[in-house]
């Protein structure tokens, strides 16, 4: 029933903006870019004052506005560029495509946002982040290393596991639930060092932005929410080269313009060095540990309406002990795009992607010696139409298909005499579709909407056998009653959904508008990981006959209010977020390399709520963030912690984070940072016991102490040089230090035995004692980045 | 994957630092531990009875005494135990478990009944022990002159699916790790042929090594896997979030009724 009223509000909004068309229209449509680099500008203003209508570019830099028949004057505009007027006479269809101007005085300046100036009041769409890229290269830095990753855990409604790691959690959910993309690719693991680096290069990424509700119906498959990060194309006019050296990295971009003005090339990666020091110790000889990435993209135009891209990454983790243990793991992904325009009016998105996540650990010794591989790939096709119907009416519709296949681990012996047999655990396969179709509808000047249907329907499919368990969750006696065989793309289990999203701007006036969305979110793969942060040597599973989707929806309200001509943008969000079937495990469960894994999933239910604020200055000398989140995020699982519910393992009650840059003059800039959250949910021992010699903990309740409050303070400068404004050879260098007020920020704790400083046992050998582990002290750095 | 872990805490120790602190642990209510193992061997069998205590106590456990101790097997053969030490409950009898039955347990504290049932599953021989120099110098300690390695030799039947529980000892001392470590493991990824397998630690001249495989049920070897997560959890950062050890005793206490064929083999180094 709910879901036949969605559906006929659909309809009703579709009959009503019918029946605003009346005269002779025709379409205004082209790509607007930087004049410069020959970048498309994503999210630029193209707005005629006659008859007040506007519009903006998409992801590709394509903007398309229809009007009545007649000679208009068009503004064009864009924060950091010039805004450019053009006299256009629409008797017919006119295509045209235009270059900004960056400001003058912004040339080796920075841009602080790409979206419209006053976006965060007059944008529909609430709950979504866009992450300022340039502004982070001023942010100080672990190591000297500008993270996306890591500045994201800084906004409003993100945690972290704590410093030194990758993952993020967005209102409670967990590290599984964010639909991570880069050119469309999702991302399996965005860790290096196990956290203290993320795959993201911040030197390529032309635009991130996060989306913690109000998910487009375009997008679907994870439960919490969707970073798309979009790479840059590569410069199309002229060479460049840029790079730099952190503390632990090095890296380098070079755009190639392949074809002026049609065709262009980027390529850019990055390596850890720390490893060609740690050789040179006599101690740890043995020991490298290094990472890379890789990027490149490629760009083509054949014509004005036809654009391809090419996009490739490739990371890897390298660790090797002694010679003797070895392990790898990293993403490989491959986004091959094709953008068409039929005409004015309707544009076309094309995709195929395919993703690959694996890891390997090899033990080198004869008797013990094996190689255990898992990985988890993808492939798939999308298609993505936008209609321009109308000014007020842009429809977007689509679908994509995945086939999915999981390797959950393979176990082969290295060597003959190794005592290992040759074992693998059977892999999965999915078919996983989604169709949507969506509407960005302004029904007044005040009012609009972004609303949408997405229909998923998800397939376990063979090839394989499934157990048919006499107890299901019975995970220490599995017995198995008899089971099933699959064959090759046999439907083993189906599920289906229908996903409504909706999103509602109500704008008060120029400075002001309250917002609301609602939106249901389905997840159909599950990570196999029991831990807090989860470890590049987890692998997923689809939903299947022991396992239900995921689901979770979640409301949202808002109050946007900009002051001082746009200097500064204030939010308040409430949300409240309720999921279904969240999947945790069993207490204790073995989640790597069992055969039964099914016995182990538990699922139940998870409520999370919370309140937002952010204040933004975007203009001046200083500028900054400060954000501050009230929030709350409980779990009950049947089974799990004796069936009581228990606080979602990033329940944080306070976050408070600052971002400033302030201009100290035309060659030194100053970044700070802090940051304060309640600690982490742990669970720790109130007790112990004896068993068989060994002093065992007997734990509370699961997460029902918590780490002290985290809190930390950085610093940078920046510094450009002074005879950078006409030289194409341009330097920075940062001067940073981090964790200024050295702050021991507890990482985790855990228990042992009581030991003297050499580990030696003291006392009676039963009494315990707890280690705090924290990662950072104070730690300065500096990095040089060049650019020509 | 313990020894990912270990590497994985390595690697947090070297980036990071560690120090002592003291927990604001709340008290909480002791909890009846049972420790109760039947073997095959002809010796008394024991039950240990105590309690939890608190995790900064000096001691580790508190014993119950005065509990009754029943152990009884699937033929009608009764077994009484009797208090030899505090907590610590014998077999007024000598008596060898048989391999196939299944032995009940049952422990009274006077307060509450604890019942226990486990079968006695058979085990595989451990064919010899042998010793060499160690392959890695460097890594032996050379300060007490332990420089050779003891491999164990045996095969394991693949027939069937089973498990094992296994213990070191060099010269009497149970070789765990300083208590961190339990050998349990199962023949799923085994090919059977166990040659040339090094035991934990390094051994000198003159000492005595012996080797011990226990059989255990699919429960046990839960427990003892839930023990050793117990022992060597990181706070739930990258393992797995602590939670208490499963087990087999119903009425409320933890701990492990373990009944196990035993198989050992003695080496004196010389």
């Amino acid at each position: 029933m709910q879901k036949c009223l969605c559906l006929g509000l659909l309809m009703l909004c579709f009959i009503s903006s019918k029946a605003q068309e009346v005269q002779n229209t025709f379409t205004l449509s082209g790509y607007i870019k930087d004049a410069g680099t020959g970048e498309e500008l994503l999210y630029a203003n193209v707005f005629e004052k006659k008859q007040n209508l506007g519009s903006t570019s998409n992801i590709y830099g394509f903007y398309s506005l229809t009007l009545p028949e007649g000679t208009y004057e068009i503004e064009f505009s864009y924060l950091g560029y010039q805004t450019l007027f053009k006299t256009v006479t629409l008797d017919r269809d006119v295509e045209l495509n235009v270059e900004l101007l960056p400001n003058a005085q912004q040339l080796t300046e920075v841009i602080v946002s790409d979206k419209q100036e006053d976006h965060s009041v007059s944008e529909v769409g609430m709950s979504r982040l866009d992450i300022p890229l340039e502004e982070i290269k001023k942010l100080p830095a672990l190591f000297g290393e500008p993270d996306l990753a890591k500045t994201i855990q800084t906004m409003p409604g993100v945690t972290s596991a704590g410093e030194g790691t990758a993952s993020f959690y967005v209102r409670g959910g967990a590290a599984d639930q964010n639909l991570i993309l880069i050119d469309e690719a999702p991302i399996y693991e965005v860790s290096h060092l196990f956290g203290i680096f993320s795959v993201f290069n911040a030197d390529i990424i032309k635009s991130a932005e996060l989306y913690k509700g109000g998910v487009p119906a375009k997008y679907g498959g994870r439960l919490s929410s969707l970073l798309e990060v979009t790479t840059k194309d590569g410069n199309s006019k002229q060479f460049k080269a840029h790079g730099g050296l952190s503390t632990l990295l090095g890296r380098l971009a070079l755009e190639v313009p392949v074809v002026k003005d049609k065709a262009s090339l980027l390529v850019a990666g990055r390596r850890s060095y720390f490893d060609l020091f740690m050789g040179l110790s006599e101690e740890d000889s043995g020991d490298k540990i290094s990472f890379y990435d890789l990027n490149l993209k490629f760009n083509y135009k054949p014509s004005n309406k036809d654009r391809i891209f090419l996009s490739a990454y490739r990371g890897r983790d390298l660790w090797n002990f002694d010679d003797d243990f070895t392990m790898d793991w990293g993403n490989t992904t491959t986004s091959f795009r094709w953008n068409h325009l039929f005409n004015e009016r309707l544009f076309s998105n094309t995709t195929l992607i395919y993703s690959n996540f694996d890891y390997k650990l090899e033990d080198k010794t004869d008797v013990e010696g094996f190689k255990w591989e898992a990985n988890q790939r993808e492939l798939s096709f999308k298609e993505d139409l936008s209609f321009f119907v109308h000014p007020r009416l842009t429809l977007h519709t689509g679908y994509q298909g995945i086939y999915r296949i999981f390797s959950p681990g393979t176990i082969t012996p290295n060597s003959s005499s190794s005592i290992f047999k040759p074992t693998t655990i059977q892999k999965q396969y999915a078919l996983d579709h989604g169709v949507y179709l969506g509407a960005d509808h302004q029904l007044s000047d005040r009012l609009a909407l972004e609303y949408g249907l997405r229909l998923s329907y998800f397939q376990n499919i063979g090839k394989g056998t499934v157990f048919n368990y006499a107890d299901p969750s019975d995970n220490i006696n599995v017995e198995i009653l008899d089971s099933t065989q699959y064959g090759r793309f046999e439907n083993i289990k189906t599920f289906w959904n229908l996903e409504p999203r909706f999103s509602a701007r109500y704008r008060i006036n120029e400075e002001q508008s309250l917002k609301f969305s609602y939106q249901r979110m389905v997840q159909y793969i599950h990570l196999l990981s029991n831990s807090t942060v989860p470890i590049p040597f987890n692998t997923w599973a689809p939903s299947s006959p022991y396992l239900e989707p995921q689901l979770a929806d979640q409301f949202a309200l808002g109050y946007f209010r900009n002051f001082s001509n746009n200097q500064y943008e204030l939010s308040v969000e409430a949300y409240y977020k309720k999921a279904r079937d969240i999947t945790e495990f069993a207490d204790n469960a073995e989640v790597f390399f069992n055969e039964h894994i099914a016995t182990e999933f538990r699922q139940g239910d998870m409520e999370s709520y919370g309140l937002e604020f952010l204040l933004k200055k975007t203009k001046g000398r200083l500028r900054g963030q400060v954000s501050y989140t009230l929030s709350k995020a409980e779990v009950s699982i049947p089974t799990v912690n004796q069936d009581r519910a228990f606080p979602a393992n990033h329940d944080r009650r306070h976050n408070l984070n600052l971002l400033m840059t302030y201009q100290l003059s035309d060659h030194w800039e100053f970044g700070g940072t802090f940051s304060y959250s309640t600690g982490r949910p742990i669970t720790l021992p109130t007790g112990k016991y004896e068993f068989d010699g060994y002093i065992v903990d007997y734990f509370a309740p699961r997460n029902s102490y918590r780490l002290p409050d985290f809190h930390r303070m950085d610093i940078s400068f920046t510094h450009r040089s002074k005879k950078n404004a006409d030289r194409r050879f341009q330097v920075t260098k940062v001067f940073g230090i981090y964790n200024l007020y050295n702050r021991k920020n507890p990482f985790t704790i855990y228990t042992r035995v009581k030991q003297d400083e050499e580990g030696n046992i003291i006392g009676n050998g039963q009494e315990k004692e707890a280690r705090l582990i924290y990662m950072f002290g104070i730690l300065p750095y500096v990095s040089w980045n060049f650019s020509f | 994957m313990k020894k990912i872990l270990f590497f994985l805490m390595i690697g947090a120790l070297v980036m990071g630092c560690e120090e002592t602190i003291v927990l604001d642990l709340d008290q909480t209510e002791p909890v009846v531990v049972i420790e109760g193992l039947i073997t095959n061997q002809e010796v008394r069998q024991f039950v240990k009875v105590s309690k939890t205590r608190g995790f900064y106590d000096e001691q580790a456990t508190s014993p119950v005494e005065g509990a009754s101790v029943w152990v009884r097997d699937d033929q009608g053969n009764e077994y009484a135990f009797e208090e030899t030490q505090p907590g610590y409950y014998e077999s007024v009898e000598v008596f060898a478990g048989v391999i196939g039955r299944t032995y009940f347990m049952e422990v009274n504290d006077g307060e509450k009944r604890y019942e226990a049932s486990e079968m006695m599953y058979s085990v595989t021989t451990v064919d010899s022990l042998a010793f060499r120099p160690a392959e890695d110098i460097d890594s032996t300690d050379v300060e007490r002159n332990r420089r050779l390695e003891v491999l164990v030799y045996l095969n394991e039947p693949q027939d069937e699916d089973n498990y094992y529980l296994a213990k070191f000892f060099r010269n009497g001392e149970h070789l765990n790790d300083d208590g961190t470590t339990v050998f349990y493991f199962n023949d799923d990824v085994l090919n059977g042929n166990i040659h040339d397998f090094p035991l934990p630690e390094y051994f000198a001249e003159g000492d005595l090594a012996r080797a011990e495989l226990y059989s255990i049920s699919a429960q046990a070897f839960r427990f003892f896997a839930d023990l050793e997560k117990a022992l060597n959890n990181d706070g739930g950062l990258f393992s797995g979030i602590p939670a208490n050890a499963s087990t087999n005793i119903e009425g409320g206490a933890i701990g492990y009724f373990q009944v196990s064929a035993v198989e050992a083999r003695e080496l004196v180094i010389e």
